[in-house]
């Protein structure tokens, strides 16, 4: 195992989960952007109303800094939140995907190249170039989602791939398609909402033009959305769908993703049909501050039903591997661990933190309870599913209650089983002990 | 457990889908190229700072016209970095992890380092920077902050080199340190043999820079004169910096490794002194020796990069980690797809490459007709049979409907 990171209040997962869903918003825009201004562009060029290039260039310019800032950095950032917090989660990632994100990154060098180019090329080039240089990096953004979505998918519903080990039979899984088709359906709703923000920055006809066509590209996308969204809940997992539906935190995430969704639509439909004048900053602006809560309750589901596992059936929380693989010689390590203990394989640790004596006892406990708690547990009194809160609702008596409590981990749907053997549980149940005290 | 135990038993259970080598090289080229922007960054944003506190209206002038160069390469050494960070963590993910985790915050600060740099580069853009315009404090601090992500990236590297040292990095007095929030490692003369040659990779840029324009009436020929001899000059005095710097760097690498005898060294350093050479012989007249410069710039960089990675592999065998013993379960179509997407992204690349060339010059009717519309065609022909595959592979799995 990895040195464990802690992170007071939030967890290392929730790290993640705020960066990764931060990046939805800009990288849903970069993907949808150039799909509705190269239609707005064509549609310049065959009326013959240059005024609509403003639009693009304003847009385009949000675009570059937008997306190309915040998205690019935001995304590496999932990845680099990932390191630090789940780095045997990741790395299982990377081993089986490495191809496809390194295919991926094709795209990301041409989407850079074609927004610079259609960005500075703007009336400097002849039309059809420019709509050529539009479109291409349209195709690639929209590749690029089409990529990472099936590794994205492939976390929640790896399907054949825990028998094949295969790269295709993870990639193409049973929530791939509906999944692809939902986040391309949606990113018109969010490129929408950023155009209706520019839109109406603009003034007079063309304003209400751009606006009709903006709105009933996103209306279009929104209703899409929701057949796919539905097909895409009709595919996941049994447990997945269960724990869904029975804890409240998630129904309240599933209520906010609902409510913000009809909102949207509403809007696009008003904006698009009955009164476009309706549009204007600050009401599309708090539009897209919506939008932002709505994606965050969206992916907060996503990878909340995927517990206790980071790959679904095959590595936990905890990033041990909880399945074997035969396919890729790859063995279920829980096991191993109940019998050769958890320190074995802490090697980044100096050797006298290795053996539990009664000097280091409580230390090495903190350790392992990092181990085994810190990805989706504050260690302090307030946060994230705070563990001294929790702990102190047991109202255990002594180290054994918790050492009890510890070992019957798995018989929660959504928790993994405590790694390490027996002597180790009961240090980390000590040193847990003495959170809850210390609480008291 | 020895440090190489450990360092063993933590690759990836699932092994490599392609042999070790195959990632190494993609990882030493991407990296060249990486750097190279990395090294055009800092050096135009030095040069638009220059420019502001010169009393030289040529200096000015180039400072202006630098201000794209700085947001644009700042994006392209984001994504090339992309690539070598990705194969890293293919190969070497035990060393990659075990840094990265023991100064999370740091890793996460790089990012956030860059998003704040690349914003203050947008406000100098925006605030007029190519006019003119603008306040060059945005560009002090952007690249303070560019500096600072550098120094994390730097630390992070020279930490992976010393996992003997990692117990004690990780221990302070018997506690364990879960927060993340130390850097452990830092070695000055190798972090500015990546820093001092910003100066000369811009300056062959500034080479190339005064051909372009020159006869598209955009500046005069004074100014562009001025900026290739100012270019050659930049490039000379600063690789012969560069040498300095990467000599002492030499002699503190551990003498054990006998460094000095590695080919890929050698190479690097034969190719390193044929580029200065020509730098001495194109003062007087840049423009001619543009093309063989910037070839041997790229070289250079090139076998700079292998070195690099000799250098690293010869920190790991010491510790008793070889990437060649990594297990590897090969899948060759993920290998296939990215190696016929890379050669369709050179084709498009290419084509929008020519278009945004031909439009700087002022050439309105970009032509290539055929190219561009063999792009598109690519483009949508990946689409097609990625979904045919995948249509296929989720039936035979039941996993569609």
């Amino acid at each position: 195992m990895y040195p464990i990171w802690e992170v007071p209040y939030l967890s290392s997962a929730l790290v993640i989960g705020l960066i990764a869903s931060f990046h939805v918003l800009p990288s849903h825009l970069a993907v949808g952007a150039l799909w509705v201004t190269v239609f707005i562009e064509k549609i310049g060029l065959e009326k013959n109303r240059p005024e609509y290039f403003a639009f693009i260039k304003r847009f385009t310019l949000l675009l570059l800094i937008f997306a190309f800032i915040f998205g690019s950095l935001s995304g590496i950032g999932i990845w680099y939140s990932a390191t630090v917090s789940s780095p045997r989660g990741i790395s299982a990632l990377i081993h089986n995907y490495v191809w496809g994100w390194a295919t991926e990154w094709v795209f990301f060098l041409i989407e850079i190249a074609t927004i610079y180019a259609y960005y500075y090329t703007l009336g400097k080039v002849d039309p059809k170039t420019h709509l050529r240089i539009g479109y291409l990096y349209a195709l690639a953004a929209w590749i690029s989602m089409i990529i990472i979505t099936g590794i994205l998918a492939f976390q929640l519903t790896p399907g054949k791939w825990l028998e094949t080990g295969d790269f295709f039979d993870g990639f193409f899984n049973p929530t791939y398609f509906p999944q692809l088709l939902t986040r391309t359906s949606v990113m018109f709703g969010v490129a929408g909402i950023y155009g209706l923000l520019i839109a109406s920055t603009l003034k007079g006809e063309t304003r209400l033009e751009i606006t009709k066509i903006i709105s009933r590209f996103a209306l279009a996308g929104m209703i899409l959305g929701l057949i796919f969204g539905y097909w895409y809940y009709k595919k996941l997992p049994g447990p997945a769908q269960q724990l869904l539906s029975s804890l409240p935190y998630m129904q309240a995430l599933a209520k906010v993703t609902l409510i913000v969704y009809a909102i949207l639509t509403l809007y696009f439909l008003l904006t698009a049909f009955i009164i476009p004048r309706l549009n204007n900053f600050v009401l599309s602006l708090i539009l897209i501050i919506a939008t932002f809560i709505g994606i965050l309750s969206a992916e907060g589901i996503r990878e909340g039903v995927r517990r206790p596992y980071i790959i679904f059936g095959f590595m936990y929380g905890n990033q041990a591997v909880a399945k074997d693989l035969p396919a890729k010689k790859i063995k279920s390590e829980v096991e191993t661990f109940e019998k050769e203990g958890l320190l074995s394989r802490l090697g980044y640790l100096p050797e006298n933190l290795r053996k539990i004596t009664p000097e280091n006892r409580l230390e090495v406990g903190r350790v392992i309870a990092l181990h085994n708690c810190a990805n989706c547990h504050a260690f302090t009194d307030s946060g994230l599913r705070p563990l001294p809160a929790l702990f102190q609702k047991l109202s255990p008596q002594s180290p054994e209650d918790i050492d009890a409590f510890l070992s019957a981990l798995s018989a929660f749907p959504y928790m993994p089983p405590f790694i390490g053997n027996e002597e180790e549980r009961k240090a980390a149940a000590e040193y847990l002990f003495t959170l809850v005290n210390k609480k008291k | 457990m020895n440090i190489g135990t450990y360092l063993n038993a933590m690759r990836d259970p699932a092994g490599l889908p392609s042999p070790a080598i195959i990632f190494d090289f993609f990882l030493v080229l991407t990296f060249a190229l990486h750097i190279l922007l990395v090294n055009l960054v800092i050096g135009s944003a030095l040069l638009i700072l220059y420019g502001r506190f010169s009393s030289n209206p040529n200096a000015k002038l180039l400072s202006q016209s630098l201000t794209r160069l700085f947001i644009n390469s700042l994006s392209w050494a984001i994504v090339l970095g992309v690539a070598p960070l990705l194969f890293v963590q293919v190969i070497y993910d035990p060393f990659w992890y075990t840094a990265n985790t023991m100064s999370a915050w740091w890793a996460l600060g790089f990012l956030a380092f860059i998003a704040l740099a690349f914003i203050l580069a947008y406000g100098f853009y925006l605030g007029g920077g190519y006019e003119g315009k603008s306040t060059p404090l945005w560009i002090i601090l952007s690249l303070a902050f560019l500096f600072l992500a550098g120094i994390v990236m730097h630390s992070l590297a020279v930490a992976q080199l010393v996992p003997e040292k990692w117990p004690s990095f990780v221990v302070k007095g018997g506690k364990y340190l879960s927060s993340g929030s130390s850097l452990h490692a830092f070695e000055l003369f190798r972090f500015l043999h990546f820093m001092v040659p910003a100066l000369a990779v811009v300056g062959v840029w500034l080479i190339f820079y005064g051909d372009y324009f020159k006869g598209s009436g955009k500046y005069s020929e004074e100014y562009l004169n001025w900026v290739k001899q100012f270019g050659a000059k930049l490039a000379l005095y600063f690789s012969l910096i560069q040498a300095v710097v990467g000599f002492i760097w030499l002699i503190t690498i551990p003498s054990e490794f006998k460094f000095y005898t590695n080919p890929f060294f050698i190479l690097a350093l034969i190719s390193a002194l044929i580029f200065l050479a020509l730098l001495f012989k194109a003062q007087a007249s840049p423009s001619q020796y543009a093309k063989p410069i910037a070839g041997l710039l790229i070289l250079t960089v090139l076998l700079m990069s292998a070195a690099r990675e000799a250098l690293r592999m010869a920190y790991f065998a010491k510790a008793g980690y070889s990437m060649a013993n990594y297990p590897v379960n090969p899948s060759y179509g993920s290998l296939l797809l990215f190696l016929a997407t890379f050669v369709m992204g050179a084709i498009v690349l290419l084509y929008t490459a020519i278009v945004a060339y031909r439009s700087g010059k002022g050439i309105k009717e970009v032509g290539y007709e055929g190219l561009g519309k063999l792009s598109v065609y690519l483009m949508w022909a990946w689409i097609v049979v990625m979904v045919v595959i995948g249509v296929v592979i989720a039936v035979k799995n039941g996993a569609l409907f």
